[in-house]
């Protein structure tokens, strides 16, 4: 064993045990050292490419693909975001404008209302056009969540007595 | 205006139609919690105005008013 090299011992439950076969079986590796190595070469891959902003999408042809969100990779990516910031808040996980009390989606779904270049959001919002174009890309990458949130709101209200739509027919 | 509603479009439309309307910005309140936006617009006899219709819907409202 070369100098540098070092042993890694470590429990293995009969079902990791396995999974981990099944991992070597399927990627046809020689060893399980080198099925779990080239996993991990995977899951870099795909850590460095959801970092940088870009999408992973999945389908048997470009116009039938559909996008794969893996949260474990999702959630890193945060740590690419300059303008927006995490905070805590009992059940909402999107991204907050840094410095501010405003949701990245309150920009981008007032700017997508009204037909707004993020340019335009920026001067509506006094935010750098900077923000927004950060705002923007964000928001177009987690449509799934911000959805899924005005749907919990709106679930919350009802449950509190409060009919959204009639509020805002009247 | 709360800070999640304080666009320029929204705050022309309101004026332009003779609201009196002012933000939590232009207070240089930006940031503020939620609670202390309840209290100084009630300290203010004003209406809030926001987004965030969940977080204020279960303020109570303050006893001597």
């Amino acid at each position: 064993m070369n100098a540098a090299t070092k042993r890694a011992n470590f429990d293995l439950s009969p079902e990791q045990e396995e999974l981990l076969a099944n991992l070597r079986t399927q990627l046809a590796a020689s060893s399980t050292k080198e099925a779990v190595l080239r996993a991990v070469q995977l899951a870099t891959l795909l850590l460095d490419e959801v970092s940088q902003g870009n999408r992973l999408f999945v389908g048997k042809s470009p116009t039938t693909a559909v996008r794969l969100v893996i949260p474990e990779l999702e959630s890193r990516a945060h740590g690419q975001w300059r303008w927006l910031i995490e905070r805590p808040h009992p059940w909402r996980r999107q991204l907050w404008v840094k410095g501010r009390k405003l949701l990245a989606s309150a920009v981008w779904l007032d700017a997508m209302t009204n037909g707004m270049s993020p340019r335009e959001a920026a001067e509506n919002w006094d935010l750098p056009l900077e923000a927004c174009e950060e705002i923007f890309v964000y928001c177009e990458a987690n449509k799934a969540l911000i959805e899924a949130e005005v749907n919990e709101e709106r679930l919350r209200l009802k449950r509190a007595n409060v009919d959204v739509d009639a509020t805002a027919r009247t | 205006m709360d800070e999640d509603s304080q666009a320029r479009s929204q705050l022309n439309v309101l004026r332009s139609d003779g609201h009196e309307v002012v933000t939590i910005g232009e207070l240089e309140k930006n940031g503020t919690p939620d609670e202390e936006v309840f209290d100084l617009a009630q300290s203010l006899d004003r209406v809030v105005l926001t987004h965030n219709t969940e977080d204020f819907h279960i303020k109570p409202p303050r006893a001597d008013i």
